[in-house]
């Protein structure tokens, strides 16, 4: 069997797209998404009279005329990972100053992004033959879980063990260990060991499972972030690399030794990394560039046939 | 309260900005004056022209090479650099023959000319002001000596790595303070002191700690450097025209302002852009100042013309072009002049110990880069997966730097020993990544058609060229394009036409053959980008900046390479300034082995994952969306 993952699209409407196309182009039979499906920010384009908006992407503000224009903004906006909004300057003043406001949207955008996701899935993918797993990851909030169920050809992979073919089975969690920004799904080391453990616990053959775990192991390599300091700024320029991968996510591929590990989380994390017979993978991600980073993996009965890391 | 132009949620990786100083630290450390740039200084003695200038006319061009990257990191970050950027825009084929060549195995070339600088900088003075003067003198006169400081310059690097960027980048950062410490006390020494107390002291020291002989070293370096054919312009003298020819030879040391720039988090706009470029520019701007002042100071209380005649006597002895040595058995470094200045061997040390910080803080970038081009490779199964393996208990990349340290090693044997000419290869270092630098401004020049997407939804699509502007740098462009094709065939042809005559061998004529070949690529190459901006242009389509400052730095790289190939300056076939072109058979030799094992390893490993069943051809094309 052969599948194509990718990870953290993070809202991005092209790699979403890119995903699903990929399954042809790759010529795959089962296409598998790790976590973070949602977006990270709301941009505004505020309505200034005279069939004029004001919008600012990437810190430059711009005047659109004409709803063409608006069209065009959106479609770049969503591309890159966020929720167009198209608004007045009261509305946005309102959102503003009105707790909880700004996430009440966040919701709703999230869910109609999500919803939309599912219904082109249906659509492409409806008759292919091809199988689709998503595994929402730290970022997501629960609510998205209800939608994917809801899909046709869309399986929603968290907390299950999955027969992609008659030999390989697969565990998935889009759980991470604690990041700075205390996201909707992660949680303690210990805990995240005990949730992953127990999906293993199900495994038949573990030996020749795969593990779409969205945070990679410790150390790996796979797992590189630049370092932060206090206030949250990149500290030297950036240059500066720590791991902040999962420890449990190390213990249990050292301790089970699975045939594959797919991880993702770690944008700048893109690469491979064989922790005895296991193989890990981070796909990485440049979802702001509309550009889907992913690989494609080819199994045999007990082994790796094949894989290359891509950047569609 | 202003008006809010984004709503955030909780997520993870948002983050505020990095500082723009920090990153002007590691740009700084890149076109490193007091390695890099001192040393290539010391080359320059045989030119006519002012260094000052050539300073500041390469400094212009290299703020348009900043343009050009701080504009491919801010459209497409965290995406692996020139390889990457080279590989989509361009094709996989390019991206890995250039990325490879000038990022991993040119850097072989690289350590022997570290070493070089460790000895000459630090090892040798330090040595000397400790009383060990003829373990100083070894390390700068012996081939085996030199060798010494190249493996030296593997184990510091080997360590480097296995701490890891998180410790590396908080010794440059040490460095650089300490290093900008030192610098400013040489400065002041150089202020504060005269000509006279320089020469009474030289007199003293060099016989003290080099054991140099003679009543006046000063006069005697003047006169040995003149014999050497010394001819450097004074340097109140601008000499514009003959200080361009000088700027092929600079560049070895502010072409890289972008060797560290990296960007990583989320691209939040247009100002993360201009950290980057200001993050770059400023170390070029300040660092252009820094050797004003310094050219200025040696000019003060040191003497202009001694100073490069001290280069001359030095060199014309250690290339072998005499056998009587210079009154200074050491290199000419200025950092020991200024220290001279001070009667004192604790200020002279201090000195010595402070500016080496400038040699350790940079080091790492030797094989840092490397290593990543090489993991990039192999996940884009273009090398076998055992080159990404990590050591598992320190972390460090063994193999990757396996294959950075055993060529270095074989490279440095030659270089030191000077088997096959190879210490005449310096500029190779540099002109090898130039053609991988071309390859990205290419790239970057024609990213707004070929990656229309990924350009649009970044943070430089605002930045258009002014219509007139844009047209003026498009026209400026034709007359240099036209320039470059009509000299370097024009050189091509006198060449060919001389050969014959002095009795050329088959390898000299089949050097110039290669470059004949890469000069018609070339002119196809440069009427090929005029075309492709010059139709678009005439359609009415503003210019991005991008483009148009790619075409500036485009003419300028072009320039180096046709002056580096060709060599033209003096009357044919006796004294090549450069000595890397067609003239050089070992770097003519040695660049072609580099690029044919890059296209071997290519070719290879494309047929090798074909019959595994892998698509490589898939890699970096784009997934077409129903």
């Amino acid at each position: 069997m052969k599948f194509f993952f990718a990870t953290d699209v993070h809202g991005s409407e092209i790699c979403w797209k890119k995903f699903i196309s990929g399954g042809k182009f790759y010529g795959v039979d089962t296409l598998i998404l790790g976590g973070d499906m949602t977006g990270k920010a709301i941009v505004p384009i505020i309505a200034q009279g005279n069939n004029k908006w004001k919008v600012t992407l990437l810190e430059q503000e711009m005047i659109l005329e004409g709803k063409e224009a608006v069209d065009k903004m959106v479609v770049t906006i969503m591309n890159r990972g966020y929720y167009p909004h198209v608004t007045d300057p009261d509305e946005v003043k309102e959102i503003a100053e009105t707790p909880g406001r700004s996430d009440e949207l966040f919701h709703e955008y999230v869910l109609k992004t999500i919803q939309r996701w599912m219904e082109y899935a249906d659509e492409k993918l409806a008759g292919t033959g091809i199988r689709c797993y998503v595994c929402p990851g730290n970022d997501d909030v629960f609510e998205i879980d209800e939608v994917i169920a809801q899909s046709k050809t869309v399986q929603l992979a968290e907390g299950r063990v999955i027969w992609l073919d008659d030999h390989h089975e697969m565990i998935s969690t889009g759980w991470s260990n604690p990041t700075p920004w205390e996201t909707h799904r992660e949680e303690e080391e210990e805990k995240l060991l005990q949730r992953i453990e127990a999906m293993v616990a199900q495994v038949s053959d573990v030996s020749n499972a795969i593990f779409n775990l969205h945070a990679p192991p410790y150390g790996s390599g796979l797992d590189e972030a630049p370092e932060l300091t206090k206030d949250m700024r990149l500290a030297y320029a950036g240059r500066s690399m720590v791991p902040v991968g999962s420890k449990a996510v190390l213990r249990v591929i050292e301790k089970y030794q699975p045939l594959l590990s797919l991880h993702g989380h770690i944008h700048e994390g893109k690469g491979t990394r064989k922790y005895r017979r296991t193989l890990c993978i981070n796909a990485g991600s440049q979802y702001e560039q509309g550009i889907l980073q992913g690989v494609v993996v080819e199994l045999e009965p007990k082994k790796i046939r094949s894989y290359v890391l891509t950047t569609g | 309260m202003s008006e809010v132009t984004l709503f955030v949620r909780r997520a993870s990786g948002l983050v505020r900005a990095w500082s723009t100083f920090d990153a002007f630290i590691y740009a700084t450390f890149s076109i490193n004056l007091i390695t890099l740039g001192l040393y290539i200084f010391s080359y320059c003695y045989y030119f006519e022209g002012n260094l000052a200038t050539a300073v500041v006319i390469g400094g212009v061009f290299t703020i348009f090479e900043v343009i050009v990257y701080a504009s491919l990191i801010s459209a497409m970050p965290r995406a692996g650099g020139d390889y990457v950027w080279q590989s989509r825009i361009l094709g996989r084929g390019i991206g890995f023959l250039l990325a490879v060549t000038g990022w991993w195995f040119i850097l072989w070339l690289w350590v022997p000319l570290y070493g070089q600088m460790l000895v000459y900088t630090t090892i040798t003075p330090a040595l000397a002001i400790l009383g060990a003067r003829e373990a100083a003198l070894w390390f700068t006169n012996t081939s085996s000596g030199l060798l010494v400081g190249c493996l030296a310059v593997c184990l510091i690097v080997f360590i480097y790595i296995a701490v890891g960027m998180k410790w590396y980048a908080r010794v440059q950062k040490f460095c650089f303070f300490g290093g900008m410490l030192g610098l400013l006390v040489v400065f002041l020494l150089l202020l504060f002191g005269n000509q006279q107390t320089f020469i009474a002291n030289l007199n003293t020291f060099a016989a003290r700690y080099f054991g140099a002989s003679g009543q006046d070293l000063y006069q005697a370096t003047l006169a040995a450097g003149e014999a050497a054919g010394t001819v450097a312009a004074p340097l109140s003298n601008f000499a514009v025209g003959a200080s361009m020819a000088l700027i092929p030879m600079i560049v070895f040391f502010n072409l890289w302002p972008n060797w560290g720039s990296t960007l990583y988090g989320e691209v939040r706009g247009a100002n993360d852009y201009k950290r980057n470029f200001w993050g770059m520019a400023s170390a070029v701007i300040v660092t252009a100042i820094l050797a004003l002042i310094f050219f200025a100071l040696i000019h003060k209380s040191i003497g202009w013309e001694f100073y490069h005649k001290a280069n001359g006597a030095f060199w014309n002895y250690t290339w072998g072009y005499t056998q009587e040595a210079p009154p200074l058995p050491f290199w000419p470094y200025p950092v020991l002049f200024a220290a001279f200045m001070s009667q004192s061997p604790v200020v002279h040390f201090v000195v010595v110990l402070l500016m080496s910080l400038w040699w350790f803080g940079w080091s790492g970038t030797v094989f840092l880069s490397s290593t990543r081009v090489i993991f990039a490779a192999a996940f884009d199964r273009m090398l076998p997966e055992w080159v990404s393996a990590v050591e598992p208990r320190t972390r460090t990349p063994i193999n990757a730097l396996l294959l950075m340290v055993i060529p270095s090693v074989v490279i440095s044997i030659l270089y030191s020993f000077n088997i096959w000419n190879f210490r005449s290869l310096a500029l190779d270092a540099t002109l090898v990544i130039a053609v991988t630098f071309l390859g990205t401004t290419v790239a970057a020049i024609v990213l707004p058609w070929r990656q229309k997407e990924i350009f649009e939804g970044s943070p430089i699509a605002q930045y258009k060229t002014p219509p007139a502007l844009g047209w003026l740098v498009l026209i400026l462009y034709a007359i240099a394009a036209a320039y470059l094709i009509i000299t370097s065939f024009s050189y091509m042809q006198s060449v060919l036409g001389g050969l014959a005559a002095i009795g050329a061998e088959a390898i000299t004529w089949f050097s110039v053959v290669i470059v004949s070949v890469l000069t018609i690529v070339n002119a196809v190459l440069l009427l090929w980008i005029l075309y492709y901006v010059g139709s678009r242009a005439f359609k009415g389509e503003l210019l991005p900046v991008v483009t148009t400052s790619g075409l500036v730095f485009l003419a300028f790289l072009d320039w180096l390479l046709v002056e580096w190939f060709w060599d033209p300056h003096v009357p044919p076939f006796d004294f090549p300034l450069y000595a890397i072109g067609w003239s050089n058979a070992s770097s003519m030799l040695f660049m072609l082995f580099n690029y044919l094992l890059a296209g071997a390893i290519y070719v290879g490993f494309n047929l090798y994952r074909r019959r595994q069943g892998i698509d490589v051809d898939k890699v970096y094309k784009e997934i077409p969306v129903e």
